[in-house]
């Protein structure tokens, strides 16, 4: 009996070692990304296999772009502030809300192919068929409409 | 009862055989095939337990247990590993579409 233990003691000890060795070793890349200051850009690097200099210029895009976005995010954000005030304030429909409802979608508008914009440059950082695997990604991902090109209602 | 050996009568007899009768071939093989095929028919069923026991009492034992638990933990390891990258992996391509997309939150 004293054996038996002894054997299936070290057995499960070995096990357990070799176990946690290779699921350290495996999810390496995984963990060093989540320990960065900003793991969804490590990711990026990580998953279109980014040189440090093409990093670098992502990064430097990125930090323009979110800047523009913030200061876009804040015109969108007060417009529509403005076209909540404007619809509960008047029972019908009025020039003014109709303009202030144009004026948010071409806010809407304008941010949408900003972001597209971004995409694109930062696709052309890339390796040429990363980059084309970016935009496939991006497409999914980003672009928020029906993949069939058709809208909800319409069905 | 005295024992046969020590009757004088069957001493004598036995001293006065010749002894020089060969013995078939394979004579001493069938004989111990023949005591192993007894000893199994006669053995009771082992429990559990004292099969444990009797298996872990084997030498080639050891070896072959540790290989069996040190390949399931490779095993074990390999499989959350995937699982778990495959997890990770997923969480910071959306954090990446939420970061770059200002709409993700309430899509159009």
């Amino acid at each position: 009996m004293k054996r038996l233990v002894t054997i299936l003691f070290l057995g499960l000890a070995l096990g357990g070692l070799a176990g946690t060795g290779v699921y350290l070793a495996r999810t390496t890349p995984e963990r060093a990304m989540l320990c960065c200051p900003k793991p969804e850009q490590a990711w990026l690097q990580h998953e279109f296999q980014l040189t440090d200099a093409q990093f670098a210029r992502v990064q430097k895009l990125e930090t323009q772009y979110q800047a523009e976005c913030q200061e876009r995010c804040r015109r969108v954000n007060s417009t529509n502030d403005l076209v909540r005030r404007q619809f509960t304030s008047h029972a019908a429909s009025t020039p003014e809300l109709e303009r202030l409802l144009a004026c948010a979608a071409q806010l809407r508008a304008d941010c949408q192919l900003r972001m597209l914009e971004y995409c694109y440059a930062v696709s052309r950082e890339m390796p040429p068929d990363q980059g084309q695997r970016y935009l496939n990604w991006v497409c999914d991902q980003v672009l928020t409409m029906p993949r069939d090109g058709t809208m909800m209602h319409a069905k | 009862m005295k024992p046969a050996h020590h009757d004088p009568e069957l001493r004598q007899l036995l001293r006065a055989w010749p002894g020089n009768a060969s013995l078939p071939p394979r004579f001493r093989a069938g004989v111990w095939q023949r005591i192993t095929t007894a000893e199994r028919v006669a053995a009771p069923a082992l429990s559990l337990p004292a099969w444990l026991a009797n298996w872990f009492a084997q030498p080639a034992c050891a070896p072959v247990c540790t290989a069996v638990l040190l390949f399931a933990g490779l095993g074990t390891g390999y499989y959350w590993a995937g699982h778990a990258a495959a997890r990770w992996e997923a969480q910071l391509s959306s954090q990446y579409a939420a970061s770059i997309n200002p709409y993700a939150a309430t899509p159009p």
